[in-house]
């Protein structure tokens, strides 16, 4: 008996074996069994030819409006600059939102929106690269690209602390970089600007385009670098006329892609367009150095209580007063770089000179006859008188500037501009006192770089927080 | 390729005709019947597993306890008994050739249950072959009957040491379930589950509140007839990747012979919602000058700030007027039918049951709706709802002595709705929980919402409006499978199970237009509609042949081979704009189809062979080892292999065994294993996303939307599965004459291959800032007792205590070198969920704070709290230590028994989420911010999170306050179940053993935390950290059923 069973054992374990290897080795039938279905992924591979290279550069674009639209958390730099300067107020419930309105932001404020600026840079840089192989020849597609990594670049240095990483990804592999002073980063968005520059010299419509945003930028970081006279330079009207937009768009077909400061001024009413006073204790107390962007009834900054709009538009936090924006509406498109802030460069310049009439005369020629912001179209305004001094110069050549840029981040880089570049102090020029919802404002004068950068080794905290 | 496929097949054919080939029968045959019954009573058992020891050849009693084998071998053979519950019997037997001989068992009573038979990835075994722990959770249906569970997670929480639940707030909510604490740093550290054979979904799903909805709901304690928790790697090996987590095994029940029982139920009870929620504060005074009051915070309060008048208390959510706190109430109905042969059995059941959970509308806002002339809907009136049919049949047929055949289906079609709850603003707990600290008009408070709505104290939005706000759920789910069971041979055994389960779940959130409250423009109507479908397909082969080498050793050796394949997809939409009676995405004026949410599948194929050789049945070895392949792996990795080895060892059956009187089995084991746990079915790969994108034509404010790409994840082709080794050991002894039990396991996990999000810093640019990778190693230990005693056992009275205890412990031991520094990685270095080698998972690191009342007037100002400007270690935010009491007194004949349970939970920390909120938060007005007898630990607290200090000119703040230990002690459960008496049975037509019982769950707590509940749990119910956050703790359910039999 013990012979039959070992025989029948025997032949159950060729059973197996055999079956076995058949099983393992029959390699198609497995394959079928494994092979992931994962229908309508797209891998590198579809990314070989001119047309992906050109939805690649949509993309890339199309992430660029990060600046102002579509963040995590919907804040964006735009906003969250305004906030920190006089634009906006917090009309939130949240601690850490009121944070950066009260300028007491710690490095792990979780509204900050680091990661997504500067993720921006990291897409605008593939859209580069794959341009450059697949399509070298579009020249103002290139350029825009470039015009775009050169903004973002000086969008960081203009609102966040000295300290800026400038690190880059290629195929995956990642490479980190030691903490820059914002100078250093403004000289980075330069070199961009320049390429975008040289990149657009083409005559035709598309480059002489993108040529005219490069410019304009490019005088932008000039003027942050203090090279007033350069910058106004390369933005004549000759070479950038007053009525030049270039614009970032939203769907209006796409309710989850819509103009980013409607979202957060006159949907969620997460902040509310600013004053120069508050109620405190029942109390109305002017908030120093704040600028009356809800009450002054500016044509360039329409504004109406949440109250009077339909349907009406209450505050996240339930108290706040509410005042929104009409500047946008939902899917409005907003200027990136304009004719506007060109003539604006110029009279800076003049302001530096000092030119202090030559100033006047560029800002009351925008004030007669105002180019349009987006499709919103100012009505004329009055001239105004020529101020006696170069500082009651440099105070209204601040204030028209804050009107006429209103909202698109702007506001922020000016005053520190104010505390770097005119020898003003922080308590000189951004909101100080009293806090409307407790405390006394802080003295932060930009964002600090996120603790998430922490994982760069060579990052250890912002080098300083000055302006 | 078609000649290899028909080599494939002709292969397989091949297989099976050799393996029959062998099988013509070695033996001459007989049958053996009898009957069992228990010791005790003398009453005939059903259910008893009766089998001829060392083979395959096995049956069940009947109800009546009889049982007949067929197919003996001839000669003598060992038949031996075993049922849950009861010491198992063997007994002698000689077989005739075509003859039938008689074995009759009477069973005793036993509190351990060595020989009782459970379920292993490779067939069923008895416990005793087994080296390594795995807690059943006993009788299911008696527990079903009495302490009348409501899901899977009131079933399993406090019954098995080392499993951690966290059961869920609200009807449909998605409980969280961890097995021997957390080992995975990124990955999920949920079990995995099979129910009769068949991977079974428990995804949890979103609900478009913060609080998901769980895939484990459909799953109907009334069908389980058996739940096994399959703890570690060392037992779950051969159920491969993705087990490293546990498994969970569910058996339905199954068809008894005899003749038709039927079993019906009758359900009532009510929801008792005793959260007790904070009291608000209102510190009413005025400035300096005079003016209209104001509200004082205590941190900033002061001569020339603000001068307290006064202080008022009021907690909306406990005034009967304007509170939609009430009494929900449950219901459920059911029957079953068992019966049939040995050789044909069959059970089917059909139940419903519904739940009213305790929110509702307030009477003023029913009111108002009336005046409006707005019928007030159903799902306004109650906005927490559930509500189940399912669905049962299970079939066995013996179709001859070598052949079994059973096919298990079961369908669940469920409904449920969530309150309005979000972290935003539609949340009713917000609007409730966060007020003004006073009733009526004045001080900062707005009495009407943006649309001149009065708000009756609520905060913000009118209850009525944001209870318009519909969140619901319906699935449909049918799970199958079919199994069978061939012995070509007495001592082999072939199975083969296949089987299905399919979801079809609908996600459904609608405010119709000029409903809700007037948030953004969800007044002109807004609907979601998202439909998602998750298939699971399995397939598993086992051949077990059996060995009697030597009268001493018997070797059992098993072959499988496993597949499963788990499908998902989805389609997200949206509508916005909604006409009059629209409640359709196609109705609506704008539409979005959600178009990232791509089609899923992971495949996992396996081969397995197990050897276990049994020596004197009483020292059992056992190696094992599994190859997986899956479809997430990297490209690069194609292969993982999963080793086993156990030994248990009966070692009071050696005759050298010190005989002592006060000890009875005593068992020594140990078990050694491995598994992993996959990446996510996309991972490994290199992915760009698509989406249009509207661009601005140049030279225009016009715009035209284009396809745009763009980089989203550059995988890892590397990726391979998180590897997980385990050894366990530990002990079983009985005690007191088998009156006492006790299990003793440690276990000590290993993960290595650890897959960790390793963040990159975002100046890279990278467009996926978290990539998984391979590079960590983590160990998690720890220890599990349970003692079962069974203190009364008398005719007349009787008395049993189960205790459960554990705890766990985990720690870091790689996280990979930073290749920029060279150095040891630390993820999320300044935050305050870290991962550091050396500490614990997700150890927890806040800044300190101080506190001095300087002047001491009880009250804390800014400048009397200094926050540390360093952050320091603070502990665990899962809790390591479980305990349990669970106790039953049976009184009157064993006719009334009284149950209760008590569980401890606790060495972890947790937020106090509800005042790190409210005292942080418009109005501010909780205790701590209001009140001056407020303590000043608690003062403190509020100020380092809200003011914190200044140090070197940068401000520092921290929540180190709200951050506290998580233990309580809670009275879970507690029953009383009358057996009616036959006569008064049979008056209503009944038989014996149909019952009566009242159960009550969730009934008080105790803890020194300050939040709401320390198990109150808001969001993500699956993520690692627990969230008690303006949520409500679980609510007591009081009900009352009665069971009748047929």
């Amino acid at each position: 008996m013990m012979l039959n069973t070992l025989r029948a054992r025997w032949a159950v374990a060729a059973c197996a074996i055999v079956g076995g290897g058949l099983l393992l080795s029959s390699c198609q039938w497995r394959d079928q069994l494994l092979e992931p279905q994962n229908p309508g992924l797209i891998d590198p591979s579809a990314v070989q030819t001119p047309a992906a290279a050109m939805a690649v550069k949509v993309g890339a674009m199309g992430q660029f409006r990060k600046l102002y639209a579509g963040c995590p958390g919907e804040e964006c730099l735009w906003q969250e600059s305004g906030v920190l300067a006089d634009e906006y107020k917090n009309s939130d419930f949240q601690n850490t939102r009121q944070d950066i309105d009260q300028r007491t932001i710690t490095s792990n404020n979780p509204t900050l929106d680091y990661f997504a600026i500067t993720q921006l840079r990291g897409y605008l840089r593939d859209g580069i690269a794959v341009m450059q192989q697949l399509l070298p020849d579009s020249t103002a597609d290139i350029g825009e690209l470039y015009m775009a990594l050169g903004f973002v670049e000086m969008s960081l240095a203009e609102n966040y602390c000295n300290g800026i990483p400038l690190g880059h990804t290629i195929n995956g592999e990642v490479t980190l970089g030691p903490p820059l002073m914002d100078a250093q980063v403004f000289d980075s968005a330069s070199a961009h600007l320049d390429t975008a520059l040289a990149l657009t010299t083409g005559a035709d419509a598309d480059n002489v385009f993108i040529h005219r945003a490069a410019l304009i930028a490019k005088a932008r970081a000039l003027i942050d670098l203090g090279q007033y006279a350069q910058a106004a330079a390369l933005v004549s009207t000759s070479a950038v006329p007053s009525a030049y937009q270039y614009v970032m768009a939203t769907d209006p077909a796409d309710n989850n892609d819509d103009n980013g400061i409607w979202v957060l001024n006159n949907q969620i009413a997460r902040i509310t367009v600013s004053d120069s006073f508050d109620i405190i204790g029942g109390v109305p107390t002017t908030t120093t150095n704040a600028l009356p962007f809800a009450s002054a009834r500016d044509p360039r900054v329409p504004v109406a209580s949440g109250d009077s709009v339909n349907p009406t538009v209450a505050p996240e936090d339930g108290s706040t007063p509410q005042f929104v924006q009409l500047l946008w509406g939902r899917d409005d498109p907003i200027p990136l770089v304009s004719g506007i802030d060109a003539r604006l460069i110029e009279a800076e310049a003049a302001l530096n000179t000092p030119n202090i009439g030559a100033m006047m005369t560029i800002l009351n020629g925008l004030r007669a006859a105002p180019p349009a912001i987006g499709d919103y179209q100012p009505a004329p305004m009055a001239a105004l008188p020529t101020p006696g001094t170069v500082a009651e110069a440099r105070t209204l050549f601040f204030r028209e500037k804050a009107f006429w840029t209103f909202g698109r981040g702007q506001r922020l880089s000016d005053l520190r501009r104010l505390i770097r570049q005119y020898g003003l102090t922080q308590d000189q020029v951004f909101p100080t006192g009293a806090y409307f919802k407790g405390g006394v404002y802080g003295t932060d004068v930009n964002f600090p770089v996120d603790d998430s950068e922490r994982s760069n080794p060579q990052f250890q905290g912002c080098i300083d927080r000055n302006a | 390729m078609r000649l290899r496929r028909r080599s494939d097949h002709l292969a397989t054919g091949v297989l099976f005709a050799l393996c029959a080939l062998c099988g013509p029968s070695l033996w001459a045959q007989g049958t053996v019947t009898g009957t069992v019954t228990a010791a005790e009573t003398r009453l005939p058992l059903g259910g008893v597993t009766v089998a001829v020891f060392g083979t395959n050849i096995t049956t069940t009693t009947a109800d009546n306890g009889t049982y007949t084998l067929r197919n003996v071998p001839g000669g003598g053979v060992t038949i031996e008994a075993r049922r849950l519950g009861f010491r198992a019997a063997q007994a002698k037997a000689d077989v005739g050739a075509g003859q039938s001989s008689t074995v009759n068992f009477s069973l005793t009573a036993a509190v351990i249950q060595l020989q009782q038979v459970v379920a292993t990835a490779t067939g069923q075994q008895r416990r005793v072959e087994l080296g390594n722990a795995i807690s059943t959770l006993g009788d299911v249906s008696q527990t079903v009957q009495t302490r009348q569970p409501t899901n899977i997670a009131d079933l399993i929480v406090a019954k098995a040491p080392g499993v951690s639940v966290l059961p869920t707030s609200t009807l449909g909510g998605a409980p969280t379930l961890r097995i021997r604490g957390s080992s995975s740093i990124s990955l999920s550290n949920a079990p995995i589950y099979y129910v009769d054979g068949v991977r079974y979904a428990s995804n949890s799903t979103n609900s478009g509140t913060d609080t998901d909805f769980s895939l484990l709901n459909s799953l109907n304690p009334e069908d389980i007839a058996d739940v096994e928790i399959v703890k570690g790697p060392s037992a779950a090996t051969l159920y491969g990747t993705n087990a490293a987590n546990g498994v969970i095994l569910i058996t339905t029940k199954r068809g008894q012979a005899g003749a038709p029982q039927w079993n019906v139920f009758g359900q009532q009870g009510l929801i008792d919602d005793r959260t007790p929620y904070q009291t608000m504060y209102a510190n009413w005074g005025h400035a300096p000058g005079g003016g209209p009051p104001i509200r004082c915070q205590l941190a900033t309060m002061g001569p020339t700030t603000c001068i307290s008048d006064s202080l008022t208390s009021y907690n909306l959510l406990k005034d009967p007027v304007n509170t939609f706190v009430h009494t929900g109430q449950t219901k459920a109905y059911g029957m079953s039918v068992t019966g049939g042969t040995n050789q044909a059995r069959y059970f089917v059941s059909a139940d419903a049951n519904s739940q009213v959970g305790p929110i509702q509308m307030p009477g003023f806002e029913v009111q108002r709706f009336a005046s409006e002339r707005t019928a007030v809907r159903p799902e306004w009136f109650h906005p927490e709802a559930a509500r189940a049919l399912n669905l049962r049949t299970n079939l066995f047929a013996s179709v001859n002595p070598k052949l079994d055949l059973s096919v298990n289906i079961g369908y669940a079609n469920t409904y449920n709705r969530l309150m309005p709850e979000s972290d935003l603003i539609l949340s009713l707990y917000y609007i409730g929980m966060e007020n003004y600290g006073f009733k009526g008009p004045g001080l900062d408070k707005e009495t009407e919402d943006n649309k001149g709505t009065p708000l009756h104290d609520y905060l913000q939005w009118a209850p009525g409006d944001v209870m318009q706000a519909i969140s619901e759920q319906y699935v449909h789910r049918l799970t199958t499978s079919a199994n069978a069971v061939w012995r070509p041979l007495s001592w082999m055994q072939n199975n083969a199970t296949i089987g299905m389960d399919g979801t079809d779940l609908r996600y459904y959130s609608i405010c119709r237009v000029n409903e809700c409250p007037q948030f953004v423009d969800l007044r002109a109507g807004d609907v979601t509609d998202n439909r998602s479908n998750f298939r699971n397909y399995s397939a598993r082969l086992i051949s077990a042949s059996t060995w009697h080498a030597r009268p001493w050793i018997t070797l059992q050796s098993k072959v499988g081979a496993d597949y499963t394949n788990a499908q998902n997809d989805r389609l997200f939409t949206n509508g916005h704009t909604l006409p009059p009676g629209g409640e359709r995405v196609n109705q609506a004026a704008t539409r979005d189809v959600t178009s990232q949410l791509l089609p899923t599948a992971v495949k996992t194929l396996g081969f397995y062979v197990e050897e276990q050789a049994a020596f004197h049945d009483r020292l059992f070895v056992t190696g094992a080892v599994r190859t997986d392949q899956n479809s997430a792996f990297g490209t690069a990795f194609q292969r993982v292999f999963y080793p086993k080895a156990s030994v248990s060892w009966l070692a009071s059956n050696e005759s050298y065994f010190p005989k002592w009187n006060w000890m009875g089995e005593f068992r020594f084991r140990a078990a050694y294993g491995a598994s992993g746990v996959q990446p996510g079915a996309t991972a490994a790969l290199a992915i760009y996303n698509a989406g249009s994108v509207r661009i601005a034509n140049r030279g225009s404010t016009s715009a035209q939307t284009l396809p745009g790409l763009f980089a989203s994840s550059p995988g890892n082709a590397n990726l391979k599965p998180e590897t997980s080794t385990e050894f366990e050991g530990g002990f079983d002894t009985q005690l007191l004459n088998s009156r006492v039990g006790l299990n003793y396991t440690y276990y000590r996990k290993q993960t290595k291959n650890a897959l960790i999000s390793v963040p990159i810093a975002p100046s890279s640019g990278a467009p996926d800032l978290n990539l998984l990778e391979n590079v960590g190693a983590t160990r998690n230990s720890g220890h599990e007792l349970t003692m079962t005693a069974q203190l009364l056992d008398e005719r007349r009275v009787g008395w049993d205590v189960t205790l459960n205890g554990s705890h766990n412990t985990n720690v870091v031991l790689d996280l990979g070198t930073d290749p920029t520094t060279g150095q040891e990685r630390i993820i999320n270095a300044g935050g305050q969920t870290r991962q550091i080698v050396g500490y614990p998972m997700n150890s927890q690191w806040f800044r300190g704070y101080t506190y001095n009342d300087a002047n001491g007037d009880g009250i804390l100002q800014r400048s009397e709290v200094t926050v540390d400007t360093a952050f320091t270690y603070i502990g665990v935010n899962v809790p390591r230590d479980l305990f349990s009491v669970q106790t039953g007194v049976d009184l009157f004949s064993h006719q009334l028994r009284l149950t209760a349970m008590f569980d401890y939970r606790g060495g972890g920390n947790q937020q106090d989420g509800a005042n790190n909120f409210q005292c942080n938060s418009f109005p501010k007005a909780c205790r701590e911010t209001q009140d001056p007898t407020a303590p000043l630990d608690q003062q403190a607290r509020a100020i380092a999170k809200t003011f914190g200090s200044v140090t070197n000119g940068t401000t520092y703040k921290t929540g180190r306050g709200y951050w506290m230990s998580d233990q309580f002690w809670k009275f879970r459960e507690f029953a009383v179940t009358y057996t009616l008496p036959t006569s008064a049975a049979n008056r209503i037509r009944a038989n014996a053993g149909s019952n009566i019982a009242l159960s009550l769950r969730n009934i008080h707590t105790w803890s020194s935390f300050t939040g709401i509940d320390p198990e109150a749990n808001y969001g993500l119910s699956q993520s690692n950290n627990q969230n008690e956050f303006q949520s409500a703790a679980a609510p007591m359910y009081i009900s009352l059923r009665v069971n009748l039999k047929y």
